[in-house]
């Protein structure tokens, strides 16, 4: 007999439903499993076999022949198990149910279910394609939890499952939870009011996460600029439901996402300075897995020592950060990942790392300075807005007048800039200043004679390169709407034009 | 260019690297330093030297690549240099020629300076410019500075201590190309010689002898530049250096240059005044608001301040204080040393 299940592949962040077929037909005994399964799928065989058997049904001593439909797209990973053994079920009459149900989850060879990874996008994918009411492993409850409008089930085995559909049992859906709850629930771990003094790269954290712009803080070693962009997620606007979900998905996808079911706080990634390209970006042989630019999505990448990162990794920054996507393409095709995050970088000003120290000598010549400088080409730093020099002080002298600001009320101005932000650029489709381009800051970013006057003046005395104007001009826009401006006053020019510090001469 | 017979005979010379530079300067006539060559080069020098290709091809050469040579007979060349032991039998030059016959002032330091010195060099020499060309090196740190800061004017003399055919330090290439735009480019060594350890000291006392003083902005203890002070004294010229606080690597040499009479010098004036030229009124400050006049004098107290103590001085915040800090920076009154730190220029 025939039977027919239904399951969802995954293509990036899409899922594409699938139809399990399972024949059964008297003759040689046989297991045929076609629609292009990898390897994973394929092993699944056995898994099948033995979960089967071990929740007290028989595996059919007959000719078996399994169709994953579409036969043209590529079948990745083990959440087919479940769909398989059931529609082996129902194909030898073991099991008679209704199965308007999509099934996910990875078997056993007990018949426990286990999670698997990428629910979340499939569960997303499959409810704005109809689909009703799902059984998933019930490790994956949580992260199910959050999406409204579906029927969920939650199972531990196949067993279990059987009951469930023949009525043996009844069980209740999962509980939806509230994402705004679980996001009040959580912390971050850091804080602004514990880094002592930096006022001026503090300062500039909060321009920068108030315009959306990328910034590089320089300084010697050990003076603090890793806890301070850990700080930067502290006061960035908390994430929209939408926007949880959104990078939650990435997460899945990528399987790391923990017990919580969802990511409520924003992401701050920082891979080392030896990560290739490919886990930046993101990629994959068979299945294309997004890297740490899309899991930095909405929230923070951090490259601590910018200059030890290989070149090619690097560049291959520019475009992400210029279209907050990034396509990853491969032999199998093509697969577009989101990557809206912040830029973070620290780099030492020099390579003994005591250039503008108080205390210490840099013992590194001119020559030695430039070339450590232009490891970071210019069109890497030209997409940068912000260059902090952190203070080079002792610790014990960093100036603290005891009243540290905390992240708290950062964000506030922060969040009340955003909004000014969006309402301007709502037009264009924009949300925040750094995404300006050349039609918006003619625009909105009209310059008094005086600042413009203040601008030639800065390039000619700071060196700046000719790249940098615009850059300038949108953070100044940012500290315009910080200070709640309507125009961008002369102050704003000036301690815009200060943040460019690297830039090679 | 045309070159005179015995012109073109020192050109020539000049081009024989078998010959050691004392060798080319020997004699002026070229027959005699022909009698005078050592031996083992003999019949090489001989050779080249009534070679008419060699002759014709290095002649060519130098005009190809736009270069100029002021041979020691040519009435071009500049008289303070013909009192100095071995002066070069050439200058090979690329640039602005008038300027070998005006008032000439040197400024050399170290390729290690702090940032302040750096930014006063470039500032004193913008001033100098006023009275005296500027000849320098074209070293990275102070050399780099006071060819920055007289480059607006146009007078700068750079000398290298290599060919033509080399821009070094590479990093100044920029900067050589918009010194023979403007200024003006010497070097005694003929265009294929490469830069060379030892040709860096002896080229000093070029930059000496070409100048009626000499500033030394930052000096180690031993430092090039302390040579370049030791031709200036040998040849009666006159030495100033910047003084530094105790303590301060690149300036302990300045500091052993004024202990032994040389002039400290702290602003133009002191260079002026020595050469009785008229002591221009100093510039009226640009009019700077009370916030940038109190910024100002707190980073005068010290010579250099650390942005959030001066705000914490002034009972202000800190980000307040960046626009004010970076007008001051545009307008040349301080400098960044790194790490929010900020040096009175």
């Amino acid at each position: 007999m025939l039977s027919k299940v239904t399951s969802f592949a995954l293509s990036g962040l899409d899922g594409i439903p699938v139809e399990v077929e399972t024949d059964i037909n008297k003759g040689m005994v046989s297991y045929d499993l076609v629609g292009l399964p990898d390897t994973a799928v394929k092993e699944s065989k056995e898994r099948v076999r033995s979960a089967i058997k071990n929740s007290r049904f028989v595996f059919p001593v007959n000719k078996v022949t399994i169709n994953l439909a579409p036969a043209d797209v590529k079948k990745e990973g083990a959440h087919y198990d479940l769909p398989l053994a059931i529609s082996i079920l129902i194909a030898s009459d073991q099991l008679v149910a209704d199965t308007d149900f999509v099934f996910l989850g990875e078997l056993a060879l007990d018949g426990a279910l286990r999670p698997v990874t990428g629910l979340l996008p499939i569960l997303i994918s499959a409810r704005d394609k109809g689909f009703k009411k799902f059984i998933i492993p019930f490790a994956n409850a949580n992260e199910a939890s959050y999406i409204e409008g579906i029927e969920i089930y939650a199972l531990h085995s196949l067993r279990e499952t059987v009951d469930f559909l023949t009525g043996a049992v009844t069980l209740t859906p999962v509980a939806g939870r509230s994402y705004i709850a679980t996001r009040t629930a959580k912390e971050y771990n850091c804080d602004l009011s514990l880094v002592r003094g930096q006022k001026v790269a503090k300062r500039a954290l909060e321009i920068a996460v108030a315009g959306g712009h990328n910034i590089l803080l320089a300084g010697p070693p050990g003076t603090g600029k890793t806890m301070l962009a850990r700080c930067i997620p502290t006061i960035m606007p908390d994430m929209t439901f939408e926007e949880a979900l959104e990078v939650t998905k990435i997460h899945s996808v990528a399987g790391d996402l923990g017990d919580e079911g969802i990511v409520a706080l924003r992401p701050f990634r920082t891979p080392h300075h030896t990560a290739s390209t490919v886990s930046l970006c993101g990629g994959g042989n068979t299945r294309i897995l997004p890297g740490e630019i899309s899991k930095a999505h909405k929230g923070v990448l951090f490259l601590d020592e910018l200059p030890e990162y290989t070149r090619h990794a690097l560049e291959s920054l520019r475009q992400p950060l210029e279209d907050k996507v990034i396509t990853v393409t491969r032999a199998g095709g093509a697969v577009t990942f989101p990557a809206d995050f912040i830029l973070c970088a620290s780099m030492n000003p020099c390579p003994c790392g005591n250039y503008g120290s108080a205390y210490l000598q840099c013992t590194c010549t001119p020559a030695q300075i430039h070339k450590y400088r232009s490891k970071v080409s210019g069109p890497l730093l030209d997409r940068i807005d912000l260059q902090v020099e952190v203070d080079g002080v002792k610790y014990d002298e960093l100036i603290s007048d005891g009243k540290e600001e905390s992240s708290a009320d950062v964000k506030a101005r922060v969040e009340r800039a955003r909004l000014i932000q969006r309402e301007r650029l709502s037009d264009d489709n924009m949300t925040v200043n750094a995404l300006m381009g050349e039609r918006q800051i003619k625009k909105y970013c009209r310059l008094s004679k005086e600042c413009e006057d203040i601008l030639r003046g800065a390039f000619e005395a700071m060196h700046l390169s000719a790249r940098a104007r615009s850059r300038i001009i949108k953070v100044a826009r940012t500290i315009a709407d910080l200070e709640l401006c309507e125009n961008i006053q002369p102050e704003h020019i000036l301690e815009a034009s200060s943040y460019r510090s690297m830039d090679l001469k | 260019m045309t070159y005179t017979e015995e012109e073109q005979n020192l050109i020539i010379l000049s081009s024989i690297d078998e010959l050691k530079s004392k060798e080319k300067l020997s004699a002026v006539k070229a027959e005699d330093l022909i009698k005078t060559a050592p031996s083992g080069v003999y019949n090489i020098v001989k050779h080249k030297f009534y070679d008419k290709a060699y002759r014709a091809e290095v002649l060519e050469n130098l005009h190809k690549k736009g270069i100029v040579c002021v041979t020691y007979l040519s009435p071009d060349y500049p008289e303070n240099l013909k009192h100095i032991d071995e002066p070069p039998a050439v200058l090979y030059c690329k640039g602005n020629l008038d300027l070998l016959k005006t008032n000439c002032f040197s400024v050399v330091g170290s390729r290690k300076s702090t940032a302040t010195a750096i930014a006063q060099c470039k500032k004193i020499c913008g001033e100098i410019t006023e009275a005296f060309t500027v000849v320098t090196g074209m070293a990275e740190g102070a050399d780099s500075a006071a060819v920055e800061g007289a480059l607006p004017s146009g007078k700068i003399i750079s000398v290298l201590a290599n060919g033509f055919d080399y821009f070094y330090p590479a990093v100044n290439r920029g900067l050589i190309e918009k010194v023979a735009n403007d200024g003006l480019l010497i070097s005694e060594y003929p265009p294929h010689i490469p830069p060379l350890k030892y040709n860096f000291p002896v080229r000093n006392r070029i930059i000496a002898g070409l100048s009626r003083g000499t500033l030394v902005v930052s000096a180690a203890k031993k430092s090039g530049a302390l040579i370049t002070a030791r031709y200036a004294l040998e040849y009666g010229r006159e030495v100033f250096a910047f003084p530094y606080n105790a303590g301060i690597t690149s300036g302990a040499g300045c500091n052993g240059l004024i202990k032994n009479g040389a002039y400290l010098t702290e602003n133009i004036l002191d260079i002026f005044e020595v050469f009785g030229l008229d002591l221009e009124k100093p510039k009226a400050l640009p009019a700077l608001s009370d916030i940038e006049k109190a910024v100002l004098e707190q980073i005068k107290i010290s010579g250099e301040g650390f942005l959030p103590a001066i705000a914490r001085n002034l009972e202000t915040f800190t980000y307040q204080l960046i626009p004010v800090v970076t007008k001051l920076e545009i307008m040349g009154l301080i400098t960044r040393l790194g790490g929010n730190r900020y040096g009175i220029v």
